[in-house]
């Protein structure tokens, strides 16, 4: 069964294209429903003819996948529309620090469906009773934790450690990852300085440009709450492209909300 | 596709269930999910995961036992641009069209 495979590529952090059959010229055709998926070496599985499936693959061979699509296939005398999806793996995020903002800002990415890592070196901090949404809770130092964690693409690296030296440390190592969202809490001053030191060290040029500090959207947040929202505000923010502004001042722009 | 939903059809097919495996596959205009979004429907009105809610979702679940019964895969085209839709309460004004895939 395909899905098993699927489940199985899931598991084990792969990927893998799916190619769902949705629509045929032919009225009644049985391919609709009709399934194949590729694994990432490109050896395919499925439910069609090995013929259709060496088909599809030529077809899509020059096509870069950016999200799910609909494409068209010559199937003999059919016209086949093709759903092409992938399998994804959850997206995760690594809060450095178990501080007090860490609380419910590990409840909000959980909820938001994010696979949760936090790290503190402190024992009375880093403890799942202290984070029980957590996916998993490190007690390291926050240099030999950032070791033992993936940081890939669908990562969001968030450092509110208890001290400005702790978030150097932190963002020495995350700013060599490829993160998707990075950010460090702090000071407009404290930033500033903090880049400095690090262009001083020979930091990655664009680390500037892509390090959200002073970190969250500005929505004049005060409580650890309140500071949590804005700083998973900003997280969704950066995943799913968006400007991170008002609908109600940007509508012309940036699109017509997300009301139903 | 994600491991949650997998997860739910697979155990579903251990359980000799069947499901209807709900997914946008295209969208124009306002629409509350986007293509790739996923919902799975039990026999018996169940549901996992969300494909936009309100009466869009509604609609597609009425559509989603219809193929059950008739145990044919089809695609449904859900249009919340006209008056009806408007009357109804679908107000983001889009067109979403989903495969319903009976599993």
């Amino acid at each position: 069964m395909i899905f098993d495979k699927l489940l199985t590529v899931v598991k084990n952090g792969d990927m893998a294209d799916i190619f769902t059959i949705i629509d045929s010229s032919f009225a009644g055709d049985p391919l609709v429903g009709k399934m194949m998926m590729v694994y990432s070496d490109k050896a395919a599985a499925g439910e069609l003819d090995k013929a259709v499936m060496e088909e599809l693959l030529q077809a899509v061979k020059n096509t870069v996948w950016v999200s799910p699509m609909i494409i068209c296939q010559e199937c003999g005398e059919k016209q086949l529309r093709i759903f092409w999806d992938k399998v994804v793996n959850k997206n995760s995020a690594i809060v450095l620090g178990g501080g007090h903002i860490s609380q419910p800002l590990v409840q909000i990415l959980a909820l938001l469906d994010f696979a949760v890592t936090v790290i503190d070196d402190r024992p009375e901090f880093a403890n799942t009773l202290r984070f029980p949404e957590a996916k998993e809770v490190i007690c390291d130092s926050f240099q030999q934790a950032l070791k033992k964690v993936t940081i890939d693409s669908g990562t969001a690296v968030i450092i509110v450690t208890r001290g400005h030296r702790y978030d150097l440390d932190c963002l020495r190592v995350a700013m060599h990852s490829n993160a998707r969202y990075l950010g460090m809490i702090g000071s407009r001053k404290r930033v500033r300085e903090a880049l400095a030191l690090l262009e001083e060290e020979g930091a990655p040029l664009d680390l500037k440009e892509r390090l959200k500090a002073p970190i969250g959207l500005a929505i004049h947040a005060e409580t650890p709450a309140e500071i949590a929202v804005s700083i998973a505000a900003e997280v969704v923010s950066v995943f799913r492209g968006g400007y991170g502004g008002s609908l109600s001042k940007e509508e012309v722009r940036y699109g017509s909300g997300h009301t139903k | 596709m994600d491991q949650a939903i997998l997860n739910s059809i697979c155990e579903s097919l251990y359980r000799g269930e069947g499901a209807a495996l709900i997914t946008i596959v295209a969208t124009r205009g306002s629409t509350p999910r986007k293509a790739g979004s996923k919902m799975i429907l039990f026999p018996d009105g169940r549901t996992i995961g969300t494909i936009g809610g309100g009466c869009g979702e509604a609609e597609v679940k009425r559509q989603a036992l219809l193929a059950f019964d008739e145990k044919s895969s089809r695609l449904y085209t859900v249009n919340m641009l006209n008056e009806a839709a408007a009357d109804e309460g679908m107000v983001c004004g889009g067109l979403m069209e989903v495969f319903i895939q009976i599993i």
